[in-house]
């Protein structure tokens, strides 16, 4: 989801427009998140 | 005694984030301290998607979309971490990828029952950890036993399709409020967040929320 959605919903869009979400039947991860793959490999001993 | 805040979640059971963000906004309710009452609602990502189409995410995500299986693998990786993360290890080697309608209609079932959000959890964990399958009606019967449900009884409304007409409404609901992913959280009717938000930001809204409605309530009192 992205912002567009936010111009389309009747709602008052909160939160990280970027966040990670599934849009049909892709569900692609945001660059941003690549930090929290980097610490849940760190938290396993992996990096 | 206030009134729950309400919280409206479209979602699907085979989206990653949808695990990932049910994680998120259940922290951040904790953080967030008050009352909150969840509803589930239906979306389907992928509804023509054979119920037993014949392989795992990866080989859909290749042969479907055209995506080279190293990629995938990159791609199915990445979300691993990110769940492992949040304390949910996802098993993309044992997923059965499937069409979801008959989990959506046993959600709704299990809401007549009350123990949907027993039964919107059992259904994540058995497709992302368990390798479960939740697209037959005989395995969702199985995985319904485990949150006190009736095998019979959900044979039974399955097979009549009892509740496809209020998965459609779901769907058709989230297409007229403009919702073109999942998870899609409505926060007491007015706030809309998308995605698998931090914790924190989805504390931060239901906060809002009951600011909001504390506003309200003193201005009611003091127009009387």
């Amino acid at each position: 989801m992205t912002a567009e959605t936010a111009t389309t919903t009747p709602f008052t869009m909160l939160g990280d427009p970027s966040a990670a979400a599934c849009v049909g039947d892709s569900c692609e991860i945001p660059q941003r998140s690549e930090q929290a793959v980097v610490n849940a490999q760190l938290d396993e001993d992996r990096v | 005694m206030s009134t729950p805040i309400k919280v409206d979640i479209w979602s699907d059971v085979q989206c990653p984030w949808c695990y990932i963000g049910k994680r998120k906004f259940e922290d951040g309710a904790a953080q967030f301290g008050g009352e909150v009452e969840v509803e589930y609602h239906s979306f389907e990502l992928a509804p023509d998607t054979p119920v037993d189409f014949d392989g795992t995410p990866k080989d859909y995500l290749s042969q479907r979309k055209g995506i080279p299986l190293d990629q995938v693998d990159v791609m199915l990786d990445r979300v691993v971490g990110i769940a492992k993360s949040v304390g949910l290890d996802y098993d993309y080697d044992h997923v059965h990828q499937t069409n979801t309608v008959k989990a959506h209609e046993l959600l709704h079932f299990a809401k007549s029952k009350g123990v949907q959000l027993e039964m919107k959890e059992a259904l994540l964990k058995a497709y992302f950890i368990d390798g479960g399958h939740v697209g037959r009606i005989e395995d969702l019967a199985e995985l319904a036993t485990t949150v006190g449900l009736d095998r019979d009884e959900v044979v039974a409304v399955l097979e009549a399709q009892t509740y496809l007409a209020d998965v459609k409404a779901d769907v058709a609901q989230a297409e007229a409020y403009g919702i073109q992913g999942v998870p899609f959280f409505v926060i007491d009717g007015k706030y809309g967040v998308s995605g698998a938000q931090e914790a924190a930001a989805f504390a931060n809204v239901l906060e809002q929320a009951r600011s909001e409605r504390a506003e309200e309530e003193a201005t009611e009192v003091s127009a009387r």
